[in-house]
């Protein structure tokens, strides 16, 4: 439940946050983006079936924001979310930088997705492997900001956890 | 025995004694005529020793001294350094606010004018955000339903076409611009009439489609839209020609690539035509 509460909490500040600083941290076509980790940080740590849910509302929570075609975010972050799942069920454990390349990975099923979708196919070389790449590479940063959120809510409503553990 | 020999104790001192004075007259006598004379070597020896002496006892003072001197004046540099630094940056802060209304001023100004020239009621906007893919070029401007806004409006900057409204909420909007994949205009080279559709070429530049080999497109060529689309009006200048290639020989067209006269990489401020919306929905 505290997942899915920073998912949803982080998921719509950084939509704002893209959408109106975006320019800022953002270079040819690719930009500083935190969405994809965070569906990856979530899919590690949160099981089927609530996770596809908020997954898929974090997809829904997209759409006013872009004016890619309806539909394409949702089957974006839920396709990320079940790959995550299924690397996550078939492994033991997987360390940092395993973790790093699953969000490269990830990020580039998602921009596949969402280029194809809105017919811009030919900008998957370079800016798509580029924008995969940093993802990957910043997911540290971002897993650490959801972990450290994620205590805090633990500290300020320990009783969830406790109920959790029954 | 002891009789005998105080008489030479007291030879002794009185021989030193006397030596003494001498050397005290000698040496007052020096001083006062104020020439090195006989003490000189005297005095330079005195003061060679007594310097150096003076020199070693005083150099852990002058040493705390120096530090202190050195603490006290850097304190003051400090502070003088952090005032003027303070200084600088709200003159820094002073200027780049002057600098950002003259910018504004003159980005207004323009907006004005277009208002002016306008025989169709404009309305002026402030983006307020981008599109969340990059590649996407829609901007969100302030303006919505609830003022009379709503999709199929053009939108202009002081320069030139930004692009048209695709989706209104009661108090927002979304403009495509003229970059994006999705947008077509349909245009014409101003200076000889030949026509053909703007198309977005992604990463703020356009490409004009549909125009026959034959055609004279020269790189500069104005590019104003032709009013056939049912969206723009006619005239309204879309951006320049950049770069001409006849493409492959089994090309129909030329590639033609257009820069839009407005910069939408950095659109700050917009106006939006109010009366071009029935065009499109209207359309049988």
């Amino acid at each position: 439940m505290k997942k899915t509460l920073i998912l949803v909490f982080w998921g719509y500040l950084l939509l704002l946050f893209q959408t109106s600083w975006g320019p800022v941290f953002q270079w040819g076509l690719v930009r500083l983006n935190g969405l994809v980790p965070l569906v990856v940080w979530y899919g590690f740590g949160v099981p089927m079936p609530g996770g596809l849910l908020a997954a898929l509302a974090l997809g829904v929570l997209c759409e006013p924001f872009s004016s890619i075609p309806g539909g394409l975010y949702i089957v974006a972050f839920s396709g990320a979310y079940l790959l995550v799942r299924y690397i996550h069920d078939h492994t033991i454990f997987l360390v940092l930088w395993q973790r790093c390349l699953v969000a490269v990975f990830v990020s580039i099923g998602v921009q596949t997705v969402l280029l194809l979708g809105s017919r811009a196919m030919d900008l998957l070389w370079p800016w798509a492997l580029i924008q995969a790449a940093l993802d990957g590479l910043t997911y540290p940063l971002w897993s650490r900001l959801f972990d450290y959120t994620e205590k805090i809510i633990a500290k300020m409503y320990p009783e969830s956890g406790s109920r959790a553990r029954l | 025995m002891s009789s005998q020999k105080r008489p030479y104790r007291k030879s002794g001192v009185k021989a030193v004694t006397i030596l003494a004075v001498v050397l005290l007259i000698f040496a007052i006598t020096g001083i006062r005529m104020g020439v090195p004379g006989v003490i000189s070597p005297f005095k330079y020896l005195f003061m060679d020793v007594s310097g150096s002496i003076q020199n070693v006892l005083s150099s852990p003072v002058r040493w705390g001294k120096n530090l202190w001197d050195s603490y006290v004046a850097l304190q003051d540099l400090k502070v003088k350094n952090r005032a003027l630094r303070d200084e600088v940056k709200r003159l820094q802060g002073e200027l780049s606010r002057y600098r950002e209304a003259l910018i504004a001023n003159e980005r207004l100004r323009k907006l004005l004018k277009l208002k002016e020239h306008s025989s169709v009621p404009v309305l002026a906007a402030n983006v307020i955000g981008v599109d969340l893919a990059p590649w996407a070029a829609t901007v969100t401007v302030d303006i919505g339903k609830k003022d009379g806004v709503g999709p199929g409006m053009v939108a202009l900057s002081g320069s030139g076409v930004v692009g048209h409204i695709i989706d209104s909420s009661y108090m927002f909007s979304k403009i495509l611009l003229l970059s994006d994949t999705k947008s077509a205009v349909g245009a014409l080279i101003q200076r000889n009439r030949a026509r053909g559709i703007l198309k977005g070429a992604g990463n703020w530049m356009c490409r004009m489609d549909y125009v026959e080999k034959g055609v004279d497109v020269q790189v500069g060529d104005a590019i104003v839209t032709s009013g056939t689309d049912g969206i723009f009006p006619k005239g309204l200048l879309l951006g320049n020609v950049i770069r001409v290639s006849p493409g492959s020989a089994s090309d129909l067209f030329q590639e033609i690539y257009v820069k839009p006269a407005a910069d939408l990489k950095r659109l700050e401020n917009v106006v939006v035509l109010m009366k071009s919306r029935p065009l499109a929905g209207s359309r049988p």
